[in-house]
């Protein structure tokens, strides 16, 4: 199992306050009677990040996310949010925190707003600052509209975002968010994805998810685990590079032709081709990328095949994922 | 300990959300009136009995403080036993239910204001149930003289052994894992305690003095019965701290797990 080195400063985080380290999990272990769900699980969250935290079910994302915000112990190792340890200073630990459980924590029989309010006094958000503190949260998380509805009577889509609202209520420097975008429609998952997006320019975000397109779409950075411990730790590109092995190339061409193949084959570059998924395309296996793509396309319009589409097959984050889950 | 207060509010105004709470003051004050009138009309009947007999020894006895406050305060205590399993059974099984506990802890209160915020809710929505019974005592003036002292000291009695009776529900309710088992459990153990006062009787030495010390109803018969005792309040004050104490272990300890 091989990490990626997670201290070589990515092209975004120059500045000194851009690279602290906000979050730093080390050595996590924690046991469940005699079961570990967690086993030595150590990464860093910079400042201004946003983290997946990717794994199968069972993996201990839930318990490894709430050893985080201080709602159980660990068995064995640390956790710092800016350099404060979530143990011994766990009240001020708290107040850096917002926390988005998996089930979103809501009182049914309030109101938005009453739901935003409790949370916003809890969090300790002086009076004057709490009902300009409220709107701009049901703002953010487009809540304006149901702001006096009573949250029984809303969407499981809806009440996620209520749950994503009392999380950054008091804007905090940490957000936890533990599968924000489970049980939503595709449109209202497009929406919080794009939320937190947006939220990882003002905060530290650490999301967990086990949808890999999620993880492509809103992180900066990926770890992966595996049953409780990291199986991998970088960029999206770096793991696929990590995993990489051979690049794919896939063309789409008007009439399948029995030329494409032999003739594909005898290109520099090209290690195989094989047939399919349809009748006219071809999944190309190169060893030199670039210079074999363009080897490719000349090949192709010479001979007349007539090339409809040519893409680049990076190996995905699902290959990624299942290979080092895999083992 | 803001956050005591911001607690207490949202558990006072769920009370006021949830159905329950409105059948628990209907139950309350409904059979408290039931008890009242059943009381007082015996009350009636004996008085006029007595004056028909041209008795003035025996109507020296008949009075509203011996035939009607007196065994009302009784009828109500063990009215408690049912009616206090059900104003706390949901005070910690819901947010556990919920999931609400997991912002409730990872937010900047103790599990100690939190508990305690939780205690003052229940215990002012019993004031108020309470408070709204107050009618029953006073109509009495009316027909005769109640003493105005033995109404207080009664309802103060009342008060703190139903406050008693709430910092253990709230101990069960952080226990246990549903509603119901909450609620089985407080009035289980409540019905135990009255029951060891009747058993004590038998009992003598160490053991029976313990046992009258940990039995409930012997502490509240003084208020019932006009007088304040200090040792009663003292018996009242370590009954409650004591839960809330270990309520909010209770809660402490359920993270390790
Ligand atoms: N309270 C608990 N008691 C005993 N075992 C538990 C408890 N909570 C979690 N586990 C076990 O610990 C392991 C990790 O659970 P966890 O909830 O952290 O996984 P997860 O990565 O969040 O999974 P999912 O994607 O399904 O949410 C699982 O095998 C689970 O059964
Ligand atoms: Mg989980």
């Amino acid at each position: 199992m091989s990490h990626v080195e997670a201290d070589t400063p990515s092209p975004t985080t120059t500045t000194e306050t851009n690279a602290r380290t906000m979050v730093e999990v080390r050595e996590l272990v924690k046991s469940y009677g005699d079961f570990d769900a967690v086993r030595g699980v150590s990464f860093k969250v910079r400042r201004g990040e946003v983290l997946g935290f990717l794994g199968p079910n069972g993996a201990g994302k839930t318990t490894t996310m709430r050893i985080i915000t201080g709602f159980m112990p660990a068995t064995g190792g640390t956790v710092l949010v800016d350099g404060l340890d979530v143990l011994n200073d766990n009240m001020k630990v708290r107040e850096k925190i917002g926390y988005l459980p998996e089930n979103p924590p809501i009182y049914l029989e309030f109101t938005v707003r009453e739901n935003l309010d409790f949370v916003a006094k809890l969090k300790k958000i002086p009076r004057s600052e709490r009902a300009g503190r409220i709107e701009y949260a049901m703002e953010r998380c487009g809540l304006t509209h149901v702001a006096d509805r009573i949250c029984e009577h809303l969407s499981k889509g809806y009440r996620q975002r209520v749950g994503l609202a009392c999380a950054i209520v008091h804007e905090p420097e940490v957000l936890v968010l533990d599968e924000p975008t489970i049980g939503l429609d595709p449109v209202q998952i497009q929406e919080i994805r794009a939320l937190i997006k947006d939220l990882g320019k003002q905060h530290t975000v650490i999301l967990s998810t086990h949808i890999l397109p999620e993880v492509v779409m809103t992180c900066d950075r990926v770890v992966i685990i595996h049953r409780g411990t990291v199986a991998a730790d970088g960029t999206v590109d770096e793991l696929s590079r990590q995993v990489g092995g051979k690049q794919r190339i896939s063309v789409r061409l008007e009439e399948p032709n029995d030329q494409v193949i032999p003739r594909l084959k005898k290109l520099d570059g090209v290690e195989d081709v094989v047939p399919g998924p349809y009748p006219g395309r071809y999944q190309i296996t190169v060893s030199e990328g670039a210079a074999a793509a363009n080897e490719i396309s000349l090949e192709i319009l010479n001979a007349g095949w007539g090339l409809l589409e040519m893409t680049d097959d990076a190996p995905s984050l699902e290959e990624v994922f299942v290979q080092l889950t895999s083992m | 300990m803001g956050g005591v207060l911001t607690i207490f509010q949202k558990e006072w105004r769920q009370y006021f959300l949830s159905p329950v709470a409105y059948v628990i003051l209907v139950v309350f004050i409904a059979l408290s009136g039931f008890f009242f009138f059943d009381m007082f009309s015996y009350f009636v009947q004996t008085q006029a009995m007595s004056q028909a007999q041209m008795n003035p020894a025996m109507a020296d006895q008949i009075n509203v403080n011996d035939m009607v406050l007196t065994p009302l305060f009784h009828n109500l205590s063990v009215l408690l036993l049912l009616i206090v399993p059900v104003v706390t059974m949901r005070l910690y099984t819901e947010e556990r239910r919920n999931g609400t506990d997991e912002m409730l802890l990872t937010s900047p209160v103790s599990e100690w204001a939190i508990i305690l915020g939780k205690y003052l809710g229940a215990l002012a929505f019993y004031a108020l149930s309470l408070a709204l019974t107050i009618q029953f005592p006073l109509l009495l003036a009316k027909y005769g003289h109640p003493d105005i002292g033995k109404v207080l000291t009664g309802y103060l009695g009342l008060f703190l052994m139903g406050s008693a009776f709430l910092a253990f529900g709230l101990f069960t309710s952080a226990a246990a894992g549903s509603q119901i088992q909450a609620a089985l459990w407080s009035f289980a153990v409540l019905l135990g305690l009255w029951i060891v006062g009747w058993l004590a009787e038998g009992v003598t030495g160490t053991a029976g003095d313990v046992m009258r010390y940990i039995a409930m109803l012997p502490h509240f018969d003084s208020f019932a019965g006009g007088e304040i005792v200090l040792q009663d309040l003292v018996y009242f004050a370590t009954f409650i701290a004591f839960f809330l104490f270990v309520a909010t272990r209770v809660v402490e300890s359920a993270r390790w797990r």
